[in-house]
């Protein structure tokens, strides 16, 4: 046997180790990209969601999102259409994205535009609607979405 | 010999256990592209139905819940988006007048995706405008969104 070409059974199980190593390792990469493909279906949700609240501000009463200084306030939505709660610290909402309940934080500040009012500053209300679509509230952009748009009272 | 046929027997049972993790994510990756598709189809409609709503003056809303009309009034031109479970297998089309008028341009086909629910529900009469849809994509995954739209040449 010794002088004899061919493969012997530890070879071949160790090629069919080698193998099932890689196919273990492809597979897994195959549902990390699966996963990947959940979270951005999650995501256009969750931008319809923020989209939403965007339409509802522009909508709205402008002197009823006004906030009283220029330091960053919260709205909160109650009922429809909107009647709007102003405060002035973090006050997240619960909205349904796609079939989850998410973290919601809509945000109204005054800033300056200088062609509205020049020399006024607070002529302007900078609006900001952050919509997360995952579980955990890290406030960065793989785990909400982040909607921003200027509006004149 | 002997050798040659464990070989070809433990490699055939390596294969076939490595068949159905391969069939699985066959499957897990056919379910993301339907949903991918089904909501880029569903977004899609929202951003046509956006860039009228946005130089409509009215909206009138009718239809039964399988064939749901939506109706924006424009000064350029009256728009009508028309679509439910029971219209045409499941479509979603936009009439260019009076909805139900000559053609039309289909959003969606009712082939590829079907429409399984279109709901349109006022928010603030001629002004405000909450639409939800879904899709359903190869008749398997289903999609909803839904967003408001905001008329911001109401009268």
């Amino acid at each position: 046997m010794g002088d004899q070409k061919g493969v012997t059974l530890i070879e071949v199980l160790v090629g069919i180790a080698l193998i099932a190593v890689i196919c273990i390792t492809t597979l897994n990469y195959f549902s990390y990209g699966v996963g990947g493909i959940g979270r951005q279906g999650n995501r256009r949700a969750a931008l319809e969601r923020a989209r939403q609240r965007l339409e509802e501000l522009a909508a709205t009463n402008a002197t009823s999102i006004q906030p009283s200084d220029t330091n960053p306030h919260w709205l909160t939505c109650a009922g429809s259409p909107c009647s709007w709660t102003i405060r002035n610290s973090v006050t997240p909402e619960t909205i349904q994205v796609g079939t989850l309940n998410q973290r919601m934080e809509t945000t109204v500040q005054w800033v300056d535009d200088p062609s509205v009012t020049p020399g006024i500053t607070t002529d302007t209300l900078a609006i900001g609607v952050k919509v997360w679509f995952t579980s955990d509230t890290t406030d960065d952009e793989y785990h909400r979405v982040y909607l921003r748009t200027l509006r004149t009272p | 010999m002997l050798e040659l046929l464990i070989a070809i027997i433990i490699s055939s049972i390596a294969l076939l256990a490595a068949t159905m993790p391969f069939i699985a994510e066959r499957v897990f990756w056919n379910t993301g592209r339907r949903q991918t598709e089904a909501q880029r189809d569903a977004q899609m409609v929202f951003r046509s139905m956006a860039s009228f709503a946005r130089e409509s003056s009215s909206f009138t809303t009718g239809g039964s819940s399988g064939d749901v009309t939506l109706a924006f009034t424009r000064a350029s031109g009256n728009v009508c988006f028309e679509g439910g479970s029971t219209f045409n297998s499941g479509q979603l089309r936009r009439f260019d007048g009076a909805c139900g008028g000559p053609a039309p341009t289909i959003l969606i086909d009712g082939v590829r995706s079907k429409v399984t629910q279109f709901v349109v529900t006022q928010v603030t009469a001629n002004k405000l405008v909450n639409v939800q849809l879904q899709i359903t994509h190869e008749n398997r995954q289903n999609e909803t969104l839904q967003t408001d739209l905001f008329l911001r040449n109401a009268t």
